[in-house]
């Protein structure tokens, strides 16, 4: 098992070529830093040492007269020398930063050094190289990168990415006041900057709130296999996320929702699918309305980039970090699988809530199957579930059956009814419910990259190799901030 | 079989009695006719002989036997309901409607067996309907259909047998193909109880008749007893006749009829033949006053016509009472009307054209004169006891308002004095008419060379 | 007394009686042989004749012989015995109503268990939890129409039409309530699915509860069939005749109501086949209910068949069952309207 795990950590690294020459950097980099530490204790001595050291660098940057001359405006009377932290950043990135720090430190200049805690660098794809958490993209393609433990660097970096500090950017003329999207029914959607208040009413959509990053700004939230607080998934929400158990809703969801509760929770935009009945009256009311409508890889993906980009440069560098890690894992058992003959393949039948109640063609189940190297055999069938008789179900053969975990869909149901054992699949047990932490994994979410490593491993094990154990737990440690328990890994990815 | 009830009263809702103290007995044999006009609780009277309503007094025996005290079965063998020719819902064949009479005698979960379906084809035969017997009973005609519900009937097998309005909505022939075979059947021992508006009928079948008005019994008893004109006039709110032959001696009566009011028309010349239809009704008036009522459109001459009756009247002796109104014309426009109190020749201006009206109105409108109105009544209350008094003219003031020249309606109503010529618009003779229905109607509009002078 | 001949029409009338009466045993046997997954005729007889003589299976694999006595068989049966229970309902409630443009949810029994259903499905019950939910608030609903017709003495028939009519469309009502609170995702779909109809899921634990109740139901109302025909004449016709209508329909509405209940627990809503095939049984054997009764019970029996056979067999996904009787027996019903108006006026 150990062996296995290696082999599929390894791989991803592989799969994401990239990666490891980012390791490698933030390997360097953390040496680089370990030296700082030495000095790190006495901080509060060298303070001044410090920043005179980095004075003459900025002011060989031929920009630090307007910076003194405002500093100077303040009154402060302080200089700028008891900066807590240093920052290295190139000459064109520094009015920005000056002028975040100065927010964030009642006007006071940073510390520019050729070796800060926080790295300032201009690069699309910053998550590939340095740690999830230690990059923060406060500008377009532009992020800070934590390379010192220091709690200063960390605060200042979080502010870099918040609403505050999109507020100070947009009035800078650095990020746009205004982000219009086209939403996933077609319509174009004015949304002014910085969004501090969501509230999403549809389900799954909730969950790409999670993987952008942009949870903290939820007010209320409806969230697919985490109704209430006291289902079993509202359990392990409040476990991912403290302030699950104050935003969550059931009185606004897609379904029905009162605009005069929407009105009063003040959002600054709402999230649902195109079905609510309310939108036109929230519409009225002048607030902006996104609807998710996402069947299909491509359109999740979309769902996904689009909520990264109305919720600034961090958000939209999440997104595609994240759509990057979907489409890797979508290649990759492709390109392991890609060998197997058509008529080697295994057939897999997806029930619904009722064991006779199948997956059709134009499902996103069924496309996850065929992600996972499976053939559907009730592909042929169009729209949404469709009933069919247990003979049908014979003359496809199933070789795998897979049962969702909701609707209580059991696989009891199925290995315990008398009818079914004709099957072969039934009799040799494989029957299997497809797994949730809290969004079940067969449904348009985020989540449901780790069905395809599921899958895979559950339908060719000898010859995937792909990791469900090492995908959850990075998967839910990068886009969730969450560390599975090994009971929880556990319950997602063995096998009976 | 005796059918015996006593005093019944049923109400629907309270206070509201459909029935009141209702006696009847029918014999063996017998045709019991009960005739009244429409909603007087015929078929109520029906439902509650047939079982199907409990009166909430009185009671009905059968034999001497409480017929409420029977088991429902029991008594639908003894007595049978012949509805009022309806269509049912599905359209069962007549056979299948027949054999429904046998219900009575199968118990809850039998179906019709052979026997009951040979006694339903014997009755089919018996009202000579056998032809039809697998034919849709909702295609036979109303006769057919009624002649199907006396099989059902038979086919029941119940010596009593309450018909409702079998005579309604058939022509003579299916009529008397329907009562004809009544009154076989009565010849065979069954009795009958019909319900019926028309009374000639009864008067053909009946054995006795049960008069009803208002829930009501008028009279009961034997068909010469019941069918006279007093009593059918007061059942029927109307002046029945009742027709007759005389055979050796006896009267026959052969039809009942409602009697036409008298009315009669006088043309507008007889008052230049003064001789004849008008001198007929002066001679009349001797014996009975006389009512002329003239009519016709505005400005067609009726005051003129009452003008020269009077003095027609006057030329042959008869002494005259009364008012004129004629038209007053100035330039050729009529500009007033003035009031003549003919006893005497005095005259008053009754009205005169309505000052400041309306732009654009066409029809000249009146301001009556208080006053004179008060004169003209004064007058027509002191008439002396005269051979002609004309009243012209009484209108909707008098008729609908009660106002104006109260004491003309007055006159006329009392029939004081023995011919009597009274003026209206023709929007008031059926008023007129109603109030007064034996007066004769005189419409002037026709007269030739009438019109405005 | 002379035997008078019958009428051609007459005779064609007891011909198709007696087929009728046939037919539901036909179909069920071709019925057996058809499916999607192919199992020969002979091998279908086989597997017959082995349950009286094992040595008739041999060579026949376990797959067919399961297919055909615990998927087929069921199946056929559930089938058979809601479409007879549908069809003789029915031509009953049209009997005794006197208007052939009713079935037996007239009292709301369908609308009530559909609610019933509905919640349970909401609540995630088991599909047996479901089954007798739907069954008892079918009962509920026709209950609640007859209380409510009590209110109101005078015409008690018209009332109680009117209360059924309301009291299904208030638990309708409760139905769209359930569903727009339902989750889009597992429940909502399900109650959709289930408001259709359909025997996808039957199984052999199905038939027992289903026939004893239909085929008592059943047994009440042929017993008493001839009685329909003077209940259709209204009742105070019917008192005339000596029969205590009352009575007789209070009696008829529970079993009716037990049997509408029960086939809508198995099969989900399935709509028209009470309206249609007293129809159609009026035209072929005459509106006398001692023949239309038997008659709409064969022909409800065979109609559903046919239709479920349909639905199992033309498509890889079924298509609903209420879906497929609205298809088929709406023009049906437009063609019985119009060609022949024979039986009601």
């Amino acid at each position: 098992m150990v062996s296995t795990r290696h082999s599929t950590l390894l791989n991803r690294m592989l799969v994401r070529g990239l990666m490891l020459n980012g390791f490698l950097i933030v390997i360097l980099v953390f040496v680089a830093c370990m030296q700082s530490p030495a000095t790190e204790p006495v901080v509060d001595a060298g303070d001044e040492g410090v920043v005179q050291d980095m004075e003459p660098v900025e002011g060989a940057g031929g920009e630090a007269a307007p910076q003194s001359d405002e500093q100077a405006e303040t009154g402060g009377g302080e200089p700028a020398s008891d900066a807590l932290f240093t920052i290295q950043a190139p000459d064109d990135l520094r009015p920005a930063l000056t002028t975040l720090y100065g927010a964030a430190h009642d006007g006071k200049l940073p510390a520019f050094s050729e070796q800060g805690d926080l790295m300032a660098v201009e690069s699309p794809d910053l998550f590939s190289e340095y740690d999830f958490d230690r990059v923060f993209y406060y500008l377009p393609d532009t992020g800070l990168v934590l390379s010192s433990d220091s709690q200063d660097a960390l605060e200042f970096a979080e502010f870099a990415i918040s609403p505050d500090s999109q507020q100070v950017l947009i009035d800078e003329g650095l990020l746009p006041a205004v982000v219009t999207v086209t939403d996933q029914a077609g319509n174009t959607v004015e949304i002014p900057q910085p969004v501090r208040r969501v509230i999403n009413a549809y389900g799954p959509s909730v969950y790409y709130l999670y993987t952008v990053g942009a949870e903290s700004r939820i007010v209320s939230a409806n969230y697919l296999g985490a109704k209430t607080i006291d289902s079993s998934g509202g359990q392990t929400m409040a476990r991912i996320d403290q302030r699950y158990p104050e935003i969550v809703s059931d009185t606004v969801t897609a379904n029905e929702a009162s605009v005069e509760d929407i009105a009063a929770l003040e959002p600054d935009i709402v999230f649902t699918s195109p079905e609510s009945p309310w939108i036109d009256a929230v519409g009225e009311v002048g607030i902006p309305i996104f609807l998710y409508d996402a069947e299909t890889p491509e359109e999740i993906k979309q769902a996904v980039l689009t909520t990264g980009e109305i919720f600034g440069p961090q958000a939209l560098a999440r997104a595609r970090a994240w759509a990057a890690y979907y489409d890797s894992i979508f290649e990759a058992v492709v390109s392991q699988t890609e060998g197997i003959a058509p008529e080697h393949r295994v057939k897999v039948l997806f029930t619904g809530t009722e064991p006779l109640r199948v997956a059709s063609g134009d499902m996103y189940q069924t496309i996850l199957i065929d992600a996972g190297g499976g053939v559907s055999v009730s592909s042929e069938l169009f729209g949404y579930w469709n009933d069919v008789n247990l003979e049908q179900v014979v003359v496809w053969n199933p070789d795998v059956i897979l049962v969702p975990p909701y609707g209580g869909a059991s696989v009891e149901a199925i290995t315990e009814s008398p009818e079914w054992q004709v099957l072969e699949a039934v009799q040799e047990g494989r029957v299997y419910r497809v797994p949730q932490l809290v969004a079940p994994w067969d449904t348009p979410t985020p989540d449901s990259v780790l069905a395809v490593v599921w899958m895979a491993q559950l339908l060719y094990p000898d010859i995937v190799d792909l990791s469900c154990d090492a995908e959850a737990e990075y998967f839910y440690q990068t886009f969730y901030g969450y560390d599975l328990s090994p009971e929880e890994t556990a319950r997602m990815c063995e096998l009976p | 079989m005796n059918l015996e009830a006593n005093g019944l009263c049923f109400a629907y809702h309270t206070g509201k009695p459909v029935l009141k103290d209702i006696s009847l007995a029918v014999q063996p044999d017998q045709i019991l006719y009960v005739l009244g006009p429409n909603g007087c609780g015929k078929s109520t009277l029906l439902s509650c002989l047939s079982g199907i309503r409990k009166p909430d007094q009185g009671s009905i025996l059968l034999d001497g036997i409480d017929l409420f005290s029977i088991a429902p079965e029991d008594r639908a063998r003894k007595i049978g309901l012949i509805p009022q020719t309806h269509v049912p819902a599905f359209a069962y064949t007549v056979r299948d409607m027949v054999l429904m009479g046998r219900a009575p005698h199968l118990g809850l979960f039998d179906s019709p067996r052979r026997a009951d379906y040979e006694i339903a084809d014997q009755s089919l035969e018996s009202v000579q309907l056998s032809h039809l017997r697998d034919r849709p009973y909702t295609e036979l005609s109303g006769g057919e259909r009624q002649l199907v519900m006396i099989a059902r009937g038979l086919a029941q097998q119940c010596p009593i047998m309450l018909m409702d309005e079998p005579d309604a909505h058939l022509d003579p022939q299916n009529q008397h193909r329907v009562l004809e075979l009544v009154a076989q059947l009565s010849g065979q021992g069954v009795s009958f109880v019909i319900a019926s508006h028309s009374p000639n009928n009864a008067l053909f079948y009946a054995d006795r008749v049960l008069l009803m008005k208002d829930g009501a019994s008028l009279a009961y008893g034997k068909v010469s007893d019941i069918l006279t004109e007093p009593l059918l006039s007061t059942a029927y709110e109307l002046d029945m006749a009742v027709i007759g032959d005389v055979d050796e001696g006896i009267p026959v009566p052969r039809a009942i009829v409602p009697r036409r009011p008298t009315y009669s028309r006088m043309e507008p010349d007889d008052i230049e033949r003064l001789e004849t239809n008008l001198a007929k009704v002066f001679a009349d008036g001797q014996e009975s006053p006389q009512l002329i009522i003239v009519t016709g459109q505005s400005g067609s001459g009726k005051s003129t016509w009452c003008k020269e009756l009077s003095l027609r009247a006057k030329g042959i002796g008869l002494s005259i009472g009364g008012i004129l109104s004629p038209a007053v014309f100035e330039n050729g426009e009529k500009t007033g009307i003035d009031l003549i109190n003919l006893a005497d020749g005095s005259h008053r201006r009754l009205a005169g054209q309505r000052q400041g009206t309306s732009s654009g109105v066409t029809t000249p409108r009146w301001q009556f004169d208080e006053a004179t109105l008060d004169w003209g009544n004064i007058i027509l209350g002191n008439l002396p006891p005269t051979d002609l008094v004309i009243i012209d003219e009484l209108g909707p003031l008098e008729f609908r308002r009660g106002m104006g020249l109260q004491n003309g309606l007055r006159v006329i109503d009392e029939r004081a004095h023995p011919v009597m010529c009274v003026v209206v618009r023709p929007s008031l003779l059926s008023d007129a008419r109603k109030r007064w229905p034996h007066g004769l109607v005189m419409d002037v509009s026709g007269k030739p060379g009438d019109g405005r002078k | 007394m002379t035997h008078k001949k019958a009428a051609p029409a007459a005779h064609l009338q007891t011909l198709a009686y007696i087929i009728l009466l046939a037919l539901p045993l036909l179909l069920m046997l071709v019925a057996l042989t058809l499916g999607r997954y192919p199992i020969s005729l002979s091998d279908v007889v086989r597997i017959f004749l082995s349950l009286v003589d094992r040595s008739f299976a041999v060579g026949i694999s376990d797959t067919a012989y399961n297919l055909v006595v615990r998927v087929r068989l069921p199946r056929i049966l559930v089938a058979l015995l809601i479409g007879a229970s549908l069809g003789i309902t029915g031509a009953g409630f049209q009997g005794i109503f006197k208007n052939p443009l009713v079935d037996s949810n007239i009292l709301g029994v369908t609308s009530g268990a559909g609610f019933g259903a509905a919640l349970a499905l909401l609540l995630s019950a088991e599909p047996w939890q479901v089954q007798i939910s739907a069954f008892v608030f079918g009962l509920i609903a026709v209950a609640l129409a007859f209380v409510g017709s009590r209110l109101y003495r005078t015409a008690p028939m018209i009332v109680l039409t009117l209360m059924g009519i309301l009291i299904g469309s208030f638990f309708m009502s409760l139905t769209s309530l359930m569903k727009t609170i339902a989750d889009p995702l597992d429940t909502l779909p399900a109650i959709t699915f289930w408001l259709l109809g359909g025997l996808t899921g039957i199984t052999w634990r199905d038939v027992p509860w289903l026939a004893v109740i239909t085929l008592a139901g059943s047994f009440y109302l042929l017993l008493t069939r001839w009685r329909f025909n003077i209940l259709s004449l209204g009742d105070e016709e019917a008192t005339a005749l000596g029969v205590n209508p009352n009575r007789l329909k209070i009696a008829m509405v529970v079993f009716s109501t037990l049997m509408t209940a029960a086939a809508v627990a198995a099969g989900g809503v399935i709509g028209w086949v009470g309206l249609v095939i007293p129809h159609a049984g009026r035209i072929l054997v005459g509106p006398d209910h001692k023949r239309l009764l038997p008659a709409s019970l064969s022909l409800g029996a065979s109609f559903l068949l046919v239709i479920d056979n349909i639905s199992r067999i033309a498509l890889p996904g079924e298509v609903p069952l209420g879906v497929l009787t609205g298809l088929i027996g709406v023009p049906l019903l437009i063609i019985l309207l119009f060609r022949n108006r024979t039986g009601w006026q």
